[in-house]
């Protein structure tokens, strides 16, 4: 087991639209993230941040330099390699539609259970709900949730196969301070008991919560 | 990604948008309860005309007299099976073209038809106006066309080729003629002031005629009188005769036997050019084959216009099934990011257009029924099944379990053309862009 989870080397990400035209949102991004690590990841709107999350979750594979996740390299892989590599390794929170409307609790937090085997799923589903304090809401449905509620779902969801990487993408973006605060707090734990977790925000408050700050500024991360 | 999973999901989906959901079957109900009704229809068609020509002895063929210059019967037409009614010819078959006929192989029977309106009273010099039609006949005549003796005895072959002057009279036209009397043989008629003994009474074989809307009196065998042939060519003055009818020892010796026949009266009237000739078959068969043709060609017309209404129906999925992707792009980029390869997200897709026309056609099935019975009735009443009080037989649209297992394979198959090209986008779009999408 290799002790980085994350090791980019001069990672370029070129954005071409229509028109021809250009846009390098990653200019060459030298990172390594130690196992276990919480890290935020900052930086103003354009820094690149979301290409970088979409790289490290391995959304994307159309990015030039090279990445090996777990000491593998995953720089060069097809749609469905990558989306077996998500589904065992990776969790995601997003900022916003994390739910399935009309789907209960307990179905949300078992969809990536849904495509890739997972035995005692139901099991393991109450583990994760109650880890975020969420056991009694099981049956409710999506759209009954409140914001917070729904952000501690998906934490669940992205629990839900044990994976070493968790991404957050702006968790907290919708939610009042309280909220934001109770789900660090969540992802603190998340962490402590030994997932890796990257945080991507634009609120210095909130990076406080990891352990250290990656700065982005214009594709670069800054030293 | 196992089949419950799919399929709750599935319906998950269907029932979240019931209006868009029920009226997309909607469609597919209209759709392949059309196929079903009008497949029904073809067939009840087919059935019907099949029975109706159950009466017309398919190895049967009728050698007519015809105008070399007017063809009553058109040779090239008759192939297709189209007769033509021109006008009376004169009279162009010998008694020898019969007895030469009559030894050709493979034919099982044969007799004159000779046919005339006579004027016929039960007593002498009654210058009688109206007539009957009084046709001579050899012995074999009554086992061709079917007509039973239900008094009396038929003519023998030894009283039609001496001439005797005996007649058979139809059941009808005996009860005009002595409407006291029960029992006609041995009575007297005269034909064209000649005295004629009955020696029998007969009946035709029971047909749609006596229903016919419009009777044909002459062509009724209960309203006909019937002489030997030879003593109706004394009668009548006449040298020859206008009609052979014959009958083939099976249907498949018909085509032989026909060209048979007409090999041997073109060299029997010294005529080279087929087209020229002053005679003409009509075989059943060929009128047979083309009617049962009409009728499967006008099924196979139905089930077209039955799939048109089922391409709509498809067109109607497919449309709701893009709506549904474009709809759920997020919850499709969601389903990628937590691990859905392309393939499960194309057969997720796929099932739920699938389950959509397979709910339509389970529900279509029954309505089929329903809905093909009635298209039945419009169908008989429009032509004229009740509207001149025959037994006629009705169209009843055959629904079997070959046209319900069609329905659902018709449905299958039409959620998975339907509904491939949306779940194929689906499939295809980024993880990226779909989380991205607003």
């Amino acid at each position: 087991m290799s002790a980085n989870i994350i090791e980019l080397k001069n990672v370029k990400k070129t954005y071409r639209s229509a028109g021809g035209a250009t846009t390098q949102a990653l200019n060459g991004i030298d990172l390594t993230i130690k196992r276990g690590d919480f890290v935020a990841v900052m930086g103003p709107s354009g820094s690149g941040k979301s290409s970088l999350l979409h790289i490290m979750g391995l959304l994307d594979q159309k990015f030039e330099g090279t990445y090996r996740l777990d000491g593998e390299n995953v720089s060069r892989l097809s749609n469905d390699q990558a989306a077996e590599i998500r589904g065992k390794k990776i969790g995601f929170v997003f900022q916003q539609f994390n739910l399935l409307r009309r789907t209960s609790v307990l179905q949300n937090v078992l969809l990536p259970t849904v495509y890739q085997p997972l035995p005692n799923a139901e099991f393991r589903a109450l583990e994760v709900l109650k880890m975020v304090g969420l056991e009694n809401y099981i049956e409710s449905l999506g759209n009954e949730l409140s914001g917070g509620q729904i952000q501690r779902v998906a934490i669940a969801r992205a629990l839900i196969m044990n994976p070493s990487l968790l991404l957050a993408d702006e968790p907290t973006g919708n939610l009042d301070s309280k909220t934001a605060h109770q789900i660090l707090e969540i992802l603190r734990e998340v962490n402590e008991q030994g997932t890796t977790v990257i945080l991507i925000t634009h609120e210095r408050e909130l990076a406080r919560f990891a352990q250290y700050t990656i700065q982005l500024k214009d594709g670069l991360v800054e030293k | 990604m196992n089949i419950g999973n799919l399929i709750y999901q599935s319906i998950h989906s269907i029932w979240g948008n019931k209006i868009r959901s029920g009226l997309t079957i909607l469609g597919i109900i209209i759709g392949v309860a059309a196929v079903i009704a009008l497949i029904g229809l073809g067939k009840g068609l087919q059935a019907d005309v099949q029975s109706r020509l159950g009466a017309l002895d398919a190895s049967a063929i009728t050698v007519r007299s015809q105008d070399p210059e007017r063809p009553q019967f058109d040779r090239q037409a008759m192939g297709r099976g189209v007769m033509m009614f021109g006008e009376q010819a004169d009279n162009a078959l010998t008694v020898d073209d019969y007895q030469a006929i009559r030894q050709i192989e493979d034919v099982a029977a044969a007799s004159p038809e000779a046919g005339k309106q006579i004027g016929v009273d039960i007593i002498k010099d009654a210058q009688t106006v109206s007539g009957y039609q009084v046709t001579g006949i050899d012995w074999q005549y009554l086992e061709l066309k079917k007509i039973t003796v239900v008094e009396g005895a038929s003519l023998t072959e030894q009283q039609i080729e001496s001439s005797e002057s005996v007649a058979l009279i139809g059941k009808g036209a005996a009860k005009e003629l002595f409407p006291d009397d029960n029992t006609f043989v041995g009575k007297t008629i005269y034909i064209d002031n000649e005295a004629f003994e009955i020696v029998g009474v007969i009946e035709g074989p029971e047909t749609d005629a006596a229903n016919m809307p419009i009777r044909i009196r002459s062509t009724d065998p209960s309203d006909s009188i019937y002489i030997g042939y030879k003593r109706w060519l004394e009668l009548a003055e006449e040298e020859k005769l206008p009609t052979i009818v014959l009958t083939a020892i099976d249907e498949k010796s018909v085509a032989a036997v026909a060209s048979a026949i007409e090999t041997l009266l073109l060299e029997a009237h010294n005529i080279d050019d087929r087209d020229k000739a002053d005679f003409g078959l009509m075989v059943n068969q060929d009128i047979l084959n083309t009617i049962t043709g009409t009728a499967s060609s006008f099924a196979v017309t139905l089930a077209w216009i039955a799939a048109i209404s089922l391409i709509v129906g498809g067109i109607g999925i497919m449309n709701i099934m893009l709506v549904t992707v474009t709809e759920r792009t997020r919850e499709i980029g969601l389903r990628r990011a937590v691990g859905a390869k392309t393939r499960h997200i194309l057969v997720q897709f796929l099932t739920e257009s699938v389950l959509l026309t397979l709910i339509g056609g389970a529900l279509n099935v029954v309505l089929a029924i329903l809905f093909g019975q009635y298209i039945g009735e419009i169908v008989n009443f429009g032509s004229g099944g009740r509207g001149f009080g025959r037994n006629a037989s009705e169209v009843k649209p055959l629904i079997d379990f070959p046209t319900i297992a069609l329905a659902a394979g018709i449905s299958v198959v039409v959620g998975i053309v339907f509904g491939l090209f949306p779940a194929i986008k689906a499939a295809r779009l980024d993880p990226v862009e779909a989380l991205r999408y607003e």
